[in-house]
């Protein structure tokens, strides 16, 4: 199944192994789950019911193990992996991050930052081929929450992102509530970033919760946590809003990992977000009929 | 700086309580406190991983003594892999060299049967061999042979009765003292698809399969049950393994 079959009203949601059962057994209304296929490939019982999901939902596999930022070299153990559960569970799209989060032979598991120099895109852009070629199919990569940039970066988020595509044909995953973050924690205009990323080249949008912290080094100011324990804040829905005017209606995901609440509850976010997606598309519709 | 400098700068920087001052971050008045985000993500998530594979272990020595305890194991042994559900096997021997062990002698063990049930649980039984398999062998080909348990079969020695202790954590009622006699148990843990039992054995049944379960042949099985008891019955024993459904595949090397 393509992204375009997907439905360019539906918004899926991120299954986790806390909702994995109730899934299987009560198929509840979903047009499509997200998984990290590291929560199955060392789970032989989550990796059975997934196979269950799969039967009846379309499922995006989204890794966070797949280091294509690591510069001592991206896991092939865990691609080759990565790579067999893709071709058991077909996933209509299969996406990863601007991040490293492996060194060596230490797994970190968190997305660590990159600085964006030609150093950086070589490896990236040798990593991704790497990827996409294991896979035979394109990968998305999503755009990071940032806490810190690097000062000898050469070139914004933005910029390398495109260049990644242009040096890869791979495709984008475009967070938005990762751009709202990342845009208050290292000051940059969200909406600019936005128009800047090429609208061709987005194949999913995720929405997350974050949490809100005071910066210890700044009185009265605030870090944004991508802690992906809340609801979705209204700002990043109005970023949201300009992201579907600017690249159409694209599947698009709620995010929820910690603190995870009643599967209606991701519904209802997911419901928003198509209530969105449907009014650009009546607006669209009124202007082609005027037009 | 080059990528492969700034990576294992920042992978020091993660798993100790410093960040180099010459990292070239920005972002935030302070950008090497704001890199510390990073490494509270590492140390939560990992921590948040070992409590919930171990809420026994954390019942038993008190869950802030537990979160300390894995707060000094994940800087010191992180996990190799991205599948975090393998993370923990070495845990039961840290806890070992912990101040926690010293007050609780068999902390090792019980943490240990926990580990074993937590991979017992996910495991997923595959259909068993039976028994009529044996009938394509000359007796003295079984010698030879080799077996594959399933996956979810686990064996574990211990020097005190720790699965009376964890079926007190199971059934949630605590008696008001409870001794725990220094009397070993052989177990056989054995799960699939969320649930899991624990049954005694005898020793020389024990060491029957668990070297069995590691991928002996029969006869060197055969050699250290009787080591073990020099009137243990293995044809008993062997067709035992058929019969309560333990053997998934089977190889021989000529
Ligand atoms: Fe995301």
């Amino acid at each position: 199944m393509t992204s375009a079959q997907i439905g360019a009203y539906s918004t899926g949601v991120g299954l986790r192994l806390a909702h994995l059962a109730e899934v299987v057994a009560d198929r509840p209304p979903v047009p499509w789950f997200e998984i990290h296929p590291e929560n199955f490939l060392g789970n032989p019982h989550a990796s059975e019911l997934l196979d269950e999901v799969a039967e009846h939902y379309p499922i995006s596999m989204h890794t966070v193990g797949v280091s294509v930022g690591s510069a001592s070299g991206i896991d092939r153990a865990h691609l080759k992996r990565v790579v067999a559960l893709v071709d058991r569970v077909k996933p209509f799209l299969v996406s990863g991050h601007l991040a490293w989060s492996t060194h060596e032979d230490a797994y970190l598991n968190d997305l660590l930052p990159l600085p964006y120099d030609d150093e950086s895109l070589h490896l990236l852009s040798t990593h991704i081929s790497e990827v996409q070629d294991a896979l035979g199919r394109q990968f998305l990569i999503e755009n990071p929450s940032s806490y810190v940039a690097f000062t000898h970066s050469t070139m914004s988020e933005v910029e390398f992102l495109g260049e990644l595509v242009a040096r890869t044909g791979c495709g984008l995953l475009c967070d938005v509530s990762n751009i709202y973050l990342s845009a208050h924690n290292v000051a940059f205009d969200p909406q600019r970033y936005i128009e800047a990323l090429p609208a061709n080249a987005i194949g999913e949008l995720h929405l997350g919760g974050f949490t809100a912290e005071a910066d210890e080094a700044d009185a009265g100011g605030t870090v944004l946590i991508d802690t992906h324990a809340a609801a979705v804040c209204e700002p990043a829905w109005t970023l949201y809003t300009h992201a579907v005017r600017s690249f159409g209606s694209i599947p698009t995901l709620i995010e929820w990992d910690n603190e995870i609440p009643a599967l209606p509850v991701l519904i209802a976010e997911a419901r928003r977000a198509d209530a969105i997606k449907t009014a650009f598309l009546a607006q669209e519709e009124r202007c082609d009929a005027v037009g | 700086m080059r990528l492969a400098e700034l990576q294992s700068q920042m992978c020091l920087a993660l798993r100790a309580d410093t960040v180099p001052a010459d990292l070239p971050l920005m972002g935030g008045r302070d950008p090497r406190r704001r890199f510390l985000i990073h490494r509270r993500n590492y140390e939560t998530s990992l921590i948040k991983a070992m409590m919930q594979k171990f809420p026994a272990t954390a019942w038993l020595v008190g869950a802030a003594d537990l979160m300390e305890a894995a707060r000094v194991f994940v800087h010191a042994s992180p996990p190799a892999e991205p599948c975090i559900s393998q993370y923990g096997r070495d845990f039961p021997d840290f806890l070992s060299g912990t101040s926690l062990a010293a007050k609780l002698p068999y902390l090792r063990d019980f943490c240990e049967l926990e580990w074993h049930l937590g991979r017992a649980a996910i495991a997923i039984d595959e259909p068993p061999v039976p028994i009529s398999v044996l009938a394509r062998f000359d007796p003295g080909q079984l010698a030879g042979l080799m077996l594959r348990f399933q996956s979810g079969v686990r064996y574990l020695h211990a020097g005190r009765p720790v699965d009376e202790l964890m079926q007190i954590f199971l059934s949630e009622s605590a008696p008001k003292s409870f001794m725990l006699t220094a009397e070993p148990v052989w177990l056989e843990i054995r799960g699939a698809r969320g649930a899991f039992e624990i049954a005694r054995m005898t020793a020389d049944e024990f060491a029957f399969r668990n070297i069995l379960a590691r991928g002996a042949k029969v006869e060197q099985a055969a050699r250290v049950a009787i080591e073990a008891n020099a009137s243990f019955d293995i044809t008993t024993a062997f067709s035992n393994l058929f019969a309560q459904g333990l053997v998934a595949g089977w190889d021989r090397q000529e």
